[in-house]
C-alpha cells in the first residue's frame, strides 16, 4: 500500500554520472539524476525490507552542465587473485554532470502493513515525533555514503529549506533507465520508461514503470562474496584454458 | 542519442524508395576483385576493378563468420595455406546453407565437382593475376560468365538472405521477448552480437570503432552478458549504425584553388565539423533539412548574419511554434582505439538553435578598420579563426602543431554557439597570453574572442563590451587599455617604427599591474612628448587634448595594483577598440593634410 505522504531530501555534489546502459563503456550521463540513483540515495540513508521507496519526482535545482573526463580504470572485474595492472589497464573518457543539486520527492510502499510497522515510525513528520528518515536526514546519518550515480562522486544530503526553484527549462531525454526489477526468482531485468523529458525542471516518475518496480523481490540468490570470486576465478580459468 | 541516431537510420532507410533491399539483414560492402566463373564452375579469369559498393549480407563482426559470396581471399580462395584453411570452412559453411538454390550451382561446382579448374585453379593463379598485394585484400566476389549481375547480388539470393535472418530472428524472439530501450518495442530481438563498426572516427582505428561495445566483463553487470546490458534491439542497432556512418562521412568533393594556383580536391562533410586531428561534431535535425545556419560559423557573410537576426529578433509566435515542430542535435566524438568516446551531446528545437546562433553573432561582432576601403566595418570573425588565435606560432609564423589548444577551444566554442553557454575562462587565460606574446597582439579575432567570453560570463551591473569604442560609463581597466593605445602612438609618432615599443615590453606589465607600468608609461611619455613637441607640434597638441579626454575619466593616482582575469579582458579591449579609433583619426589627418 502506497502511504500518501510524501518526504522532501535535497542532495548536491560537485560531479554526478548517471550512466547510461547503452554507452557505458565511455561512460555518458543522462542530463539528469534516474529514478534507481534516487531510490539509490534514499536506501542509503534508510533502508529496511518492510518498505520500499515509491520515487514521486526529482526536482533539479541547477543549471545542466556537462564536462569530460579521461581516466585510467581496469579492464576486469575484481576477483581473489590480484590484478596485474600492466594487463589490463585501459583508459576511459566519461562525460559527468557538474555542480548538482536535486530534491527528491518520495513516499513508502509497503506490501504488508501492521501496527508494528506504521508509515510513522519511518518518515513520521510531526514535532517530537519524527520518523526515522527525517531524524536521519538532518543528523546527517547513513549506513552507507550516498552517491550520484558512481562511488566516487559522493553526494551530500540535507533537508531542502523551502527557498530551492527548480530550473525553468524542458529537457528532452528520451527513453531512460527507470530501475533494476528483480523477479520471483531473484533475477535483474532493466526497466526503461519512454518519452521522458524534464518539463520545468522536474522529472515525474510517477509512471506504470513505478508500480511494476514495487513488485519487485529484491531478493537474490544467496551467494557470499568468497563464494562469488571463487566461481570467478574458475570461470576466468575455464577461458584461459578454452583460449590455449 | 542512440534514439536520435536511430530514427535518422530509420529516416534515410525510408527515404530510399529506390533501393528494395534496405533491410536489416544486407549491407553495402565494399567489393574490388571478382572471380569470373563458368555455368560449371570451371575458372575463367579474376577481374580488378576501382573500389565500388555492392549490397551483400550483414555480417556484425568479422570475427568467426564469413560472408555469403563476399569475402576475402583467404576465406574465398583459401590463400595463405593452413592458417586460412578455418576461415574457409566457415565461408564453405555459409554456402552450403543455401545449396538449394539454383543459382549457387556454379559455385558448389566451383568448390566440389569442379574443384581443380575451379579453386585449386584460381588459387594457383590468384598471385601472378594480382601482383600488387594490395589488390589481393579486398572482398572478392563472384560472377558467371557473361552475366551482367555477380551472384550474390542476384535477387533471389538476397531474399533467401533475408529469410534466414528473420527465421533466426524469430527463433530468438520465441525465446525471450524483451523491450528495446531505445524504440520500447518487442517487434526484434535483444541479443548479445555486436551492432556494427562506425567509420571515419577520428583518431579511431580504420577498420572502424563500436559505439556500444561490451567486449570485457569489467563493462558488464546485473548478470547480463555482452551487448544485452545495452537492451538494444537490433532493428535500432542496425539503424543508428547507418545513421552515425552517413553523419560522418556523408558529403562532396569540391575543388579549391591553393596560394599558390593550384587547383585541390577537398572533400566537404554535409553534417560534420572537424576539431584538430582527434574530434569531430556531427549535427543534425529531426526531419533532416538542411542546416545552413552552421555554414555560418565557418564562413560568415555579414549580409547573411543580419538577416538572421532579423529572423530571429522578429518571429512572431505562430512562425515559433513551427520552427519548434523540428529538433536540431549534436554530439562530439573522439576515437579511443576500437571505441567511440562521446565527448558532447546537445538537443534543442531548431529556433533555439538559430537563436543560439544570432546571439553568437552578436556576441563576436567586433569593429574593425578595413585598409582598403578606409571605414570601420563590423567583424565576423570564422569560429575556427577564433580557436586558432589561442594557437601558438613558430618563429616562421606558421601554427605549431604541437600546441593542441586549438581542438580543445575549438570544441568549448562550438558549445558555446550552439547552447549560449559562456566558454570557459581558462580560454580567456590562453588568448591573453597568446596577446602578450605573438607579434601582432590584439587581433580582430581575439578581440572578439575576448568580448564574447567576458560578455557571456558578466553579472548584473557589470561593464558590457561593445561592438566599438564606448564613450562613457567605462571601467578603469578598459580606460587604462586606451590610455596605453594612445601612449603608444605618442611614442610611434615621436620615434616612429621601433622594433621594441612600449607595446612589446611593457603590453604584459601594464595588463596586470597597472599601477607601477603606468608610472613608467607616463615617464616615457613625457620624454616622448618632448621630442614630438619639437618636431610636430600642431600634431602634439592634439595626442595631449585626446591623452587628458582619457585621463579626465579616471583618477591617474589611484590605478589599482593589479588587474584580474577579467580585467585584463577589458584592457585588451579598451587597447583594441583605441587603437581602431586611431586608424580612422590617421586616415582623417591625412585627409586635411592633402
Amino acid at each position: 500500500m502506497l502511504d500518501s505522504r510524501i518526504v522532501r531530501v535535497k542532495v548536491t555534489g560537485d560531479f554526478a554520472c548517471f550512466t547510461r546502459p547503452d554507452l557505458k563503456v565511455e561512460r555518458m550521463t543522462y542530463p539528469c539524476m534516474t529514478p534507481s540513483a534516487a531510490r539509490g540515495i534514499l536506501d542509503s540513508i534508510l533502508w529496511k525490507p518492510e518498505f520500499q521507496w515509491y520515487i514521486r519526482q526529482i526536482l533539479i535545482l541547477k543549471p545542466i552542465r556537462f564536462c569530460t573526463i579521461k581516466r585510467n580504470e581496469i579492464n576486469s572485474k575484481q576477483g581473489r587473485n590480484p590484478i596485474v595492472i600492466e594487463e589490463k589497464r585501459a583508459q576511459r573518457n566519461s562525460v559527468v554532470l557538474r555542480d548538482v543539486a536535486y530534491i527528491i520527492e518520495a513516499s513508502i510502499f509497503q506490501k504488508h502493513k501492521s501496527e508494528k510497522n506504521r508509515p510513522e515510525k519511518y518518515i513520521g513528520m510531526n514535532a517530537g515525533k519524527e520518523g526515522i528518515f527525517p531524524r536521519r536526514v538532518k543528523k546527517g546519518q547513513c549506513w552507507r555514503r550516498p552517491y550520484l550515480g558512481v562511488r566516487e562522486f559522493s553526494a551530500e544530503f540535507m533537508e531542502p529549506n523551502g527557498a530551492e526553484e527548480p530550473i525553468e527549462e524542458t529537457i528532452p531525454i528520451g527513453s531512460m533507465l527507470f530501475d533494476i526489477f528483480y523477479d520471483e526468482n531473484g533475477k535483474p531485468k532493466p526497466l526503461f520508461f519512454y518519452d521522458v523529458a524534464v518539463r520545468n525542471g522536474v522529472l515525474n516518475c510517477e509512471v506504470p514503470e513505478n508500480d511494476k518496480m514495487m513488485q519487485s523481490s529484491h531478493c537474490r540468490p544467496p551467494i557470499d562474496s568468497e563464494t562469488s570470486a571463487v566461481i570467478y576465478d574458475f570461470n576466468l580459468q575455464e577461458e584461459e584454458e578454452v583460449g590455449l | 542519442m542512440i534514439k536520435e541516431l536511430s530514427e535518422l537510420g530509420k529516416t534515410l532507410r525510408a527515404d530510399r524508395t529506390d533501393n528494395e533491399w534496405a533491410h536489416d539483414a544486407l549491407k553495402e560492402e565494399p567489393i574490388s576483385l571478382e572471380i569470373v566463373i563458368s555455368e560449371d564452375g570451371a575458372f575463367q579469369k579474376f577481374e580488378l576493378f576501382e573500389k565500388k559498393l555492392t549490397i551483400a549480407e550483414s555480417i556484425a563482426a568479422k570475427k568467426g563468420k564469413a560472408r555469403l559470396l563476399l569475402d576475402k581471399a583467404e576465406e574465398v580462395l583459401l590463400y595463405g595455406g593452413e592458417k586460412s584453411r578455418k576461415k574457409h570452412k566457415l565461408f564453405l559453411e555459409n554456402i552450403a546453407k543455401y545449396q538449394d538454390l539454383s543459382e549457387l550451382l556454379p559455385v558448389l561446382a566451383f568448390y566440389r565437382q569442379n574443384k581443380t579448374n575451379g579453386v585449386e585453379k584460381a588459387l594457383n593463379e590468384f598471385e601472378t593475376a594480382i601482383p600488387d598485394e594490395k589488390n589481393r585484400r579486398g572482398n572478392i566476389g563472384f560472377r558467371i560468365q557473361n552475366e551482367g549481375i555477380r551472384i550474390h547480388e542476384k535477387p533471389a539470393i538476397l531474399r533467401k538472405v533475408i529469410e534466414h535472418y528473420e527465421a533466426a530472428h524469430k527463433e530468438l524472439l520465441s525465446e525471450s521477448q524483451k523491450n528495446c530501450s531505445v524504440c520500447g518495442n518487442r517487434d526484434y530481438p535483444v541479443v548479445d552480437i555486436p551492432h556494427g563498426m562506425i567509420k571515419k572516427v577520428p583518431n579511431g582505428q580504420s577498420s572502424g570503432c563500436a559505439l556500444v561495445s561490451y567486449n570485457e566483463n569489467a563493462f558488464e553487470s546485473y548478470e547480463l552478458r555482452g551487448n544485452k546490458n545495452s537492451a538494444i534491439c537490433t532493428n535500432c542497432a542496425k539503424t543508428y549504425v547507418e545513421g552515425l556512418n552517413w553523419l560522418l562521412s556523408s558529403g562532396n568533393e569540391i575543388i579549391e584553388k591553393s596560394k599558390k594556383g593550384k587547383e585541390k580536391k577537398i572533400f566537404r562533410y554535409n553534417h560534420r565539423k572537424n576539431f584538430g586531428s582527434d574530434t569531430a561534431m556531427v549535427f543534425w535535425t529531426r526531419e533532416n533539412t538542411d542546416i545552413e545556419e552552421i555554414d555560418y560559423l565557418e564562413a560568415p557573410n555579414p549580409d547573411d548574419v543580419a538577416r538572421l537576426m532579423e529572423s530571429v529578433t522578429s518571429g512572431t509566435e505562430r512562425d515559433n511554434r513551427y520552427l519548434q515542430a523540428d529538433q536540431f542535435y549534436s554530439c562530439t566524438l573522439s576515437g579511443s582505439a576500437a571505441r567511440i568516446a562521446v565527448r558532447d551531446w546537445l538537443e534543442t528545437s531548431l529556433f533555439d538553435f538559430k537563436k543560439s546562433i544570432a546571439k553568437w553573432f552578436q556576441d563576436i561582432a567586433i569593429t574593425e578598420y578595413d585598409k582598403d576601403i578606409k571605414k570601420h566595418k563590423t567583424h565576423y570573425a570564422r569560429l575556427y579563426d577564433l580557436a586558432r588565435s589561442c594557437q601558438r606560432k613558430n618563429s616562421d609564423g606558421s601554427y605549431d602543431k604541437d600546441d593542441a589548444s586549438l581542438a580543445r577551444v575549438a570544441v568549448h566554442l562550438w558549445n558555446a554557439a550552439l547552447k549560449k553557454t559562456p566558454p570557459p575562462l581558462w580560454i580567456l587565460t590562453k588568448v591573453l597570453q597568446r596577446a602578450r606574446l605573438d607579434k601582432h597582439g590584439i587581433t580582430a579575432d581575439r578581440a572578439a574572442l575576448i568580448k564574447l567570453i567576458l560578455n557571456r560570463h558578466k553579472k548584473g551591473g557589470d561593464f558590457v563590451i561593445t561592438e566599438k569604442i564606448k564613450q562613457d560609463d567605462r571601467p578603469i581597466a578598459y580606460v587604462c587599455g586606451q590610455i596605453f593605445a594612445k601612449l603608444e602612438s605618442i611614442q610611434y609618432a615621436a620615434l616612429g617604427d621601433r622594433n621594441a615599443g612600449i607595446r612589446e615590453r611593457y603590453f604584459a606589465y601594464a595588463m596586470t599591474s597597472p599601477a607601477s607600468a603606468m608610472g613608467r608609461l607616463f615617464n616615457l611619455n613625457s620624454k616622448h612628448f618632448t621630442k614630438l613637441k619639437n618636431e610636430k607640434p600642431g600634431l602634439a597638441i592634439t595626442m595631449d587634448r585626446e591623452l587628458q579626454s582619457l585621463c579626465r575619466d579616471i583618477d591617474i593616482n589611484k590605478f589599482p595594483a593589479t588587474f584580474s582575469l577579467e580585467e585584463q579582458g577589458q584592457f585588451a579591449i579598451g587597447y583594441y577598440h583605441q587603437r581602431q579609433k586611431q586608424f580612422s583619426s590617421q586616415t582623417q589627418n591625412k585627409t586635411e593634410e592633402e
